[in-house]
This record gives structure tokens, sequence and C-alpha cells, in this order.
């Protein structure tokens, strides 16, 4: 997994519970936590740090993730401001992913391994996001959609009628705005 | 002051924890930061790799393209690609080949190295190659190794027959379509990288869109340099090659060069008898022969309709050139055999031949040119060698041409005039009117002189009607004095076919009033006999009341028939049989032309009378009339009125009556 991620779950934590709580997090699962954004690390320490922040906030594992999609989202928002401001809500925004967000992130972050979302949309409007990786962090992309919304103040709501932490063989998210 | 010894002691330890976790945090930051350093690093070679392999990657194929673009006319263009492939992805030998759908093939068209390129053939049958023919048609590549089974065999005994231990084949594809392969030949059995067969690839594509750069620049340019029908180089290669031919070597060794020049005797015969499908067929076959004839260095060209050039380089003598002339002229007395059928024909030749410092392409072709149209003129079907004094006449010619036109208009012509005597009396009976051209540079000119460029351009018709009209106001002058004189004028041939000389003396004798039987033109025989047109002439004159006269009787056909048909008043009698009239046989000669000219009602005038001995003869043999040096040299008008006083003649009647 590509350091960004780590880096952005340090500041998270750091911004929501303080520096010690990151500290602690490191501490409690013996990683020695020099994380930068260039580089890259196994998955096995980002769950683990997710597993023992789990315990230490008194949340699930998948609510952490979703949590710190959430959060991080204005901080990508901060640092990478061309993807956002050309939009107005959060649907075109979702629509530029697959073609231009993840092919910008593949040439910052060499070897990143982004995911791909099959898009389409239900009858009623909603975008159904097909999502299939071995990461299984299904989660993670419901708290980053979730924080869009925020960012473009709008409501929002997600189910997953599909989700492989179930047993089925992909995700689907359905999202519906406004 | 009381100290809290517990509380000093537990902020001491939290104190130490804090700064315990202030140098955990701190010693993480530089560990991140090393890390980061390191990964940019790795990153920015990475990148400075990445780009130097691209940027070498693109030099190959600019460098090819660049060298490729100098080289569009080369024969040795897709060696150059074949070793500019093989060298970009250091591979021991590179093909290329063409694809030929219609014959369904492959044409070698390069290798890499090209001392190897004799272990290849020249064109690989599709059906024998299923592989080849697969890249071809998928635009994929393959790759042939001998060691793996399922390789196609006729790929793996072409790469075993190159001593090869693995083939990669690529499609060279432009706009689309796939126009060939580059097949490269490993010895050493080494594979590339995908990254090398991608080079390998975008220079196969980029050399396939030069390669049909190249032929198309070929097609255009055979085009440019070729007669369409007979294949042959046209005129403008032909310059081409003779420049080079001549540019070659240095003095003193310069190269020898000819040309020899070849028109077809009488091509609109064959186009008018045959057709132009048949015509354009024979000079298909003309072509063959003259190429049958040449050795393979030489140039055989189409100059223009049915001429033709050979250019024969490093001449060993001029001589050579001579005998090759006579070669063609010799080849072409065979029938040339056409659409099934045999065609007669024959070719005049004219050849010249120079180096460097004696002549140019231009000069060549003028010269040869020239000399073709001299062996045209002397009776065809033969050779000759071009000489610069024949070029000198002709060149006056052309100045002669171009001064005569205006000759008239400018009043440089004039008529002289020789009397015609009675041998009996000694009276003149009339004058010929003989015409000189009083030349601005070359003084006063004989017909001779200018005569035959006043045929041969025309302005002889013009030259005629003055010399009529000229002749008979003069007559006229004179027949104040002598009503009963008469004169003769020459008539040309042109002047005879073109019928407005009727009109012409019609509207002078009206004009002039002159007496139609005073007015005797003369001709030759042989224009009678040459232009059937000429007896119609004849008649309307006769129907005008002029007389005719034979000029120069006995050298021609002689004709008995002619002179009834055309009801010729006058015979000249040449001067060949006055000079020989005091021989025997030339006395009896004359004798018998006198008794066949009275026999038909004639006058008998002798030409040529230069003695008094002459003069007797003449008279003896029954000739009335004489004409000659002896009596008066042709003379200006007023010199001849002279001659018409009383004792005018220096030599009398008297003194040739014995």
């Amino acid at each position: 997994m590509k350091g960004v991620v780590f880096d952005l779950l340090e500041r998270t934590i750091v911004a929501e519970h303080g520096e010690d709580a990151w500290d602690d997090l490191l501490a409690t699962t013996g990683l020695t936590g020099a994380y930068t954004s260039l580089g890259s690390y196994p998955d096995g320490q980002f769950r683990r740090l997710v597993d023992e922040a789990a315990v230490s906030f008194g949340m699930s594992p998948q609510d952490v993730i979703r949590w710190f999609g959430r959060k991080a989202l204005p901080m990508l928002a901060a640092s990478y401001p061309e993807f956002f401001t050309p939009h107005t809500s959060t649907r075109p925004f979702l629509l530029t992913l697959n073609d231009i967000i993840h092919p910008e992130v593949r040439k910052v972050y060499p070897g990143a391994d982004v995911p791909w979302f099959d898009i389409s949309a239900t009858a009623d409007g909603a975008l159904v996001m097909g999502y299939q990786s071995q990461r299984r962090l299904c989660s993670f992309a419901e708290g980053l959609i979730t924080g869009a919304a925020d960012y473009f103040a709008e409501d929002v709501a997600i189910d997953q009628p599909r989700c492989m932490l179930r047993g089925d063989s992909a995700c689907a998210l359905v999202v519906r705005l406004g | 002051m009381v100290r809290n010894g517990t509380a000093n002691g537990t902020a001491a330890r939290s104190q130490a924890a804090e700064i315990d976790r202030l140098k955990r945090r701190l010693d993480r930051e530089r560990l991140a930061r090393r890390e980061a350093e390191a990964i940019a690093e790795r990153t920015t070679r990475g990148l400075y790799d990445e780009v130097a392999a691209r940027t070498r990657e693109l030099e190959c194929i600019v460098d090819m393209g660049r060298e490729l673009a100098q080289s569009l006319d080369d024969r040795g263009f897709a060696d150059l690609i074949a070793s500019h492939i093989a060298r970009a992805v250091g591979f021991d030998e590179c093909g290329i080949f063409a694809w030929d759908k219609i014959q369904d093939t492959v044409v070698t068209a390069g290798y890499h190295p090209a001392a190897r390129r004799s272990a290849l053939i020249d064109v690989y049958p599709l059906d024998d190659y299923p592989e080849t023919r697969r890249v071809l048609m998928s635009g994929q590549r393959s790759i042939t190794d001998p060691a793996d089974p399922t390789a196609d065999s006729s790929e793996v005994s072409f790469l075993l027959g190159m001593g090869g231990k693995l083939m990669i084949q690529l499609p060279m594809n432009v706009g689309g379509r796939t126009i060939g392969t580059v097949e490269l030949i490993s010895l050493s059995g080494q594979m590339l990288s995908d990254r090398q067969i991608d080079l390998a690839q975008s220079m196969a594509s980029e050399a396939g869109v030069m390669l049909e750069n190249a032929r198309l620049y070929a097609e255009v340019r055979h085009q440019a340099f070729h007669d369409h029908l007979t294949g042959l180089p046209n005129r403008a290669l032909l310059g081409d090659r003779m420049e080079h031919a001549l540019a070659r070597g240095r003095a003193p060794k310069l190269p020898l060069v000819g040309l020899v020049f070849v028109d077809v005797d009488d091509f609109k015969v064959i186009n008018d008898s045959h057709g132009h499908e048949v015509g354009d067929r024979a000079l298909i076959a003309i072509s063959q022969r003259l190429q049958q004839l040449v050795r393979s260095g030489d140039t055989v060209a189409r100059f223009s309709g049915d001429e033709f050039a050979i250019l024969i380089e490093d001449l060993e003598s001029p001589e050579d050139a001579h005998l090759a002339a006579r070669r063609v002229v010799r080849a072409f007395q065979k029938p040339l055999t056409v659409a099934g059928r045999e065609i007669t024909m024959s070719v005049s030749v004219g050849v010249d031949v120079g180096n460097a410092l004696s002549t140019t392409p231009e000069d060549l072709v003028r010269n040869a040119d020239f000399a073709m149209y001299i062996a045209k003129a002397s009776g065809k079907s033969q050779h000759e060698v071009y000489q610069a004094s024949a070029r000198a006449a002709a060149d006056d010619g052309a100045k002669m041409r171009s001064d005569l036109r205006g000759a008239v208009r400018r009043g440089e012509l004039r008529l002289h005039y020789q009397p015609i005597i009675e041998l009996r009396s000694g009276r003149i009976r009339s004058f010929e009117a003989l015409i000189r051209w009083q030349h601005p540079e070359r003084g006063l000119l004989s017909p001779a002189a200018f005569i035959p460029t006043a045929e041969a351009t025309g302005a002889i018709i013009g030259i005629g009607d003055w010399v009529l009209e000229t002749a008979c106001k003069q007559l006229r002058a004179w027949q104040e004095l002598e009503p009963e004189l008469a004169v003769s004028v020459n008539l040309s041939g042109s002047q005879l076919h073109d019928g407005h000389v009727i009109e012409h003396v019609a509207s002078i004798l009206d004009r002039t009033g002159l007496d139609p039987r005073t007015l005797i033109l003369e001709m030759t025989e042989t224009i009678l006999v040459a232009d059937p047109g000429a007896e119609r002439v004849l008649r309307e004159l006769q129907n005008l009341g002029v007389r005719l006269a034979i000029d120069d009787f006995g050298t021609g056909y002689a004709s008995i028939s002619y002179l009834r048909r055309f009801a010729v008043d006058i015979l000249k009698i040449d001067r060949e049989f006055t000079d020989a009239v005091d021989t025997a046989e030339g006395t009896a000669l004359l004798g018998g032309i006198t008794q066949l000219g009275r026999s038909l009602g004639l006058e008998l005038v002798a030409e040529g009378i230069e003695r008094p001995r002459q003069a007797e003869l003449v008279r003896n043999a029954g000739c009335d009339l004489g004409q000659g040096f002896l009596f008066a040299r042709p003379a200006p008008p007023e010199d001849a009125a002279a001659l018409l006083r009383p004792g005018g003649l220096p030599i009398q009647a008297s003194s040739i009556t014995s």
C-alpha cells in the first residue's frame, strides 16, 4: 500500500485524537511508523493500525476505515484542488475517478494500485459503483464518497447490496445524492 | 519551601517519558526523511534512465529517417533500413521483405549485412511460408525458435538455412496496411526484450512509410523519365545520362561518348497503311530490336515520335560508334514482326562522338540528328557520321533561308538575260531570263546558290512571280524595237505544283498586253515526270497561248510520250550534246534528237555553244537555234538591250556560215 495512505491516516488520527494517539497506536502495534508518502508498505501494517485504532476508539474496524476516508477527503481536496474545483457537486466529481483522478494518482505515485470503478446509474438516478479489489477496502471508498458529499455540501446515502466482505465476488456501492 | 518528592518524581518520570516519546517521534521523522530521499533518488535515476533509453530509441528512428530521406532514390534503400534496425536492437542480421499481394509472394527488398544478401532468393511464395502470411494478414509479430516443437517448419528451415538460431518477424504497418515484414535473425539465439521488440516494431513501421514513399517516388520518377509506350528512357533521362557520361573521368583520360540517332524511314506510311495501333506496336518492336543491339551499360532512349537515340559510353574509339550505327542500319534490313505480320522498314542513322572537352549533350544530339538527316537525304537506310563541314554548309543554309525571305522585298533580286540566236541568220530570237541575287554580303549569287533553298522553303513561289512579272515587263519594253522578240522564263516544280501560276501568268499577259506566243515557259523533264498534277497546269497555261520549252533535254528521261502529251513547243538540248558534237557519236546523237524534234514539229535550241565550230556542227545536225557564251553571256537588261542594236552581237551569223 502506498505511503500516502498511511500518511493520511496519521494526519487524520493526529487531527482528531492528538499526536499522542498516533504514538500510542504505533507503540501498541510495535510498528516503526516512519511512513513517507513516496514509499510503499505492506498492507498488513494498515490492517494492524486500523484494528488497533478500532480497539482504542471503540469502533468496528470498518467504521474506522469509513471514518478515516471521510476525514481524509478534505486533506486530499486541499492538496489537489484541481480535481475538485471544476465541479460544483459530487456526482460529476465521482464520474472523473476512473479517467482523470486515478491516472493522475499513478503519475505521482508510480506503481499505485488504484481501483477501477464500474460506474453505472439506476433508473431512479442513483450511481452504482462496482468495486473489486483484493484489499476489500469498500468501506474506505464509502468514507471518501461521503467526504466528497460533505465537500460539495450534499446529503448522501450509500448502500452496499453486494459486498466482498459478505462473500460476494464484488462490491456494489449504490450512491444516492441530494 | 517544601518539595513534594513524589510529585517531583512523577513529573520527572513523565518528563522523561515525554522526552522519550519526542525522541522516538524525531527518529521516526528522520527515518521517514531518509527513506523519502532514497526513494526520490531512485525515482530520479529511473526517470533519467528511462528518458535516456527513450531518447536513444528516438535517435535510432530519427537517424534512420534522416539517412533514408537522403537516399530516397538509392537502390540500397531497403538495405539501409535493415542495417539501421539490426544495429538499433543489436541483432546480427535483418531482412526487409515487401509483400506482393497480386503474386502472393514476398520479395526480398534489403538485407543487413548486405554481403549476406546472396544467401537469399528474390521471391518467396507465401504458400510456402504460412507464418509470414499470418504476420502480413494479422499485422502481428511472430517469433520463430527452432527449439520450439510447434514452430512453423518452413520458417525454421529458412532460419536454419540462414544459420540463425532465432527469428523475429515484424509487420511493416503503414497507415493501417501491412506492406511487408522485417525479419530479425539472431545467430546466437539471443532474445530481445519487449522494449527492443517495440523499438524494432516502431522502426519497421517508420521504415515502411519511407519504403512506401520511396516506391512512389521511384514510380513517379520512372514516369517522368521514361516513355510510356516503349518503357524506354525518354529525352530528359537521355540528356541526364549524356551529362553524366561526359562528366565522368578526368583529363587526359576523358571518356569518349557516342550518340547514335535513329529515325525510322517513312514511319508515317506504317501508321497510314496499318493504323496507329500497329504503328504503336511497331515502335515497341523497334525499341526491343534496338535494345538487343546494345551493351547493358548503354542507353536506348525514345527521343520523340519515331526517333530513337542510343548513348554509347566509354568508347574505345570513334569507329566503334560508327560500327554501332552500321549495325543498327543492318538490323532493320530484316523485317519486323508486328501483331503477327511482317513489316518491312528501314532506319536512317546519324552518329556523333565526343568527350567533355569537345562536345556537350546538346551538341551531340544536334550533330547526330544532323548526320541522320544527311543519311536520310542521301537515300535512307544508311548511316552517316557527323562532319563539321556539312554542318557549316547547313548553317549557311539556315542563314540563307532567313536572308532569302526578305530578298524580294528588299529588291535584291536581279534578272540577267542571255540571247537565243537563229544560227542561220544570227538574229536574236529570244532571251532567257536568268535570276541572280545581289546578296548584301556575298555579292552576286547564281541560282544554284539559292534556288534549292528557295524551293525548300517555299520562297520560290514569290520569287517565281517576281521573275515572271519582271521578265514580261522587260520584254514589253524591248518589243518596242523588236516586236517578234520572245522571252523565256524558268518554272520550278513548286510553281507548277501550285496552280496559282496560271492566274499570275494570265494577269501579267493581261496587264502588259504581251502576245502570249512571245512568252516561253521553260521547265525540266524531271519536273514533268515527278508531278502528275503538272499536266493540268501546263494545259491551262497553253490555253493562255504561251509556249512551253523543255530545258536540259536529254539528261533525264528523254521520253517521247510526254513530249506529245504536253504538246511541248520547244526542246532545249542539253549542253552535254553540244559538247560532244565534234565526235562522230555525238553528231549522230544530236542528229537523232533533232530529227525526233523536227518530226514532232518542235523548235530546237542547242545549249552551251562556246566555240564557233560547235555552232556550225550543231546547225549542220539540223538545229536552228543556239545559246551559249559564244554569242553572249547572261547580262543585265541594259547590256542585253545593246545586243539588239545592229552589230550588237560580237559574233555575226556570217562567221559561222562556212
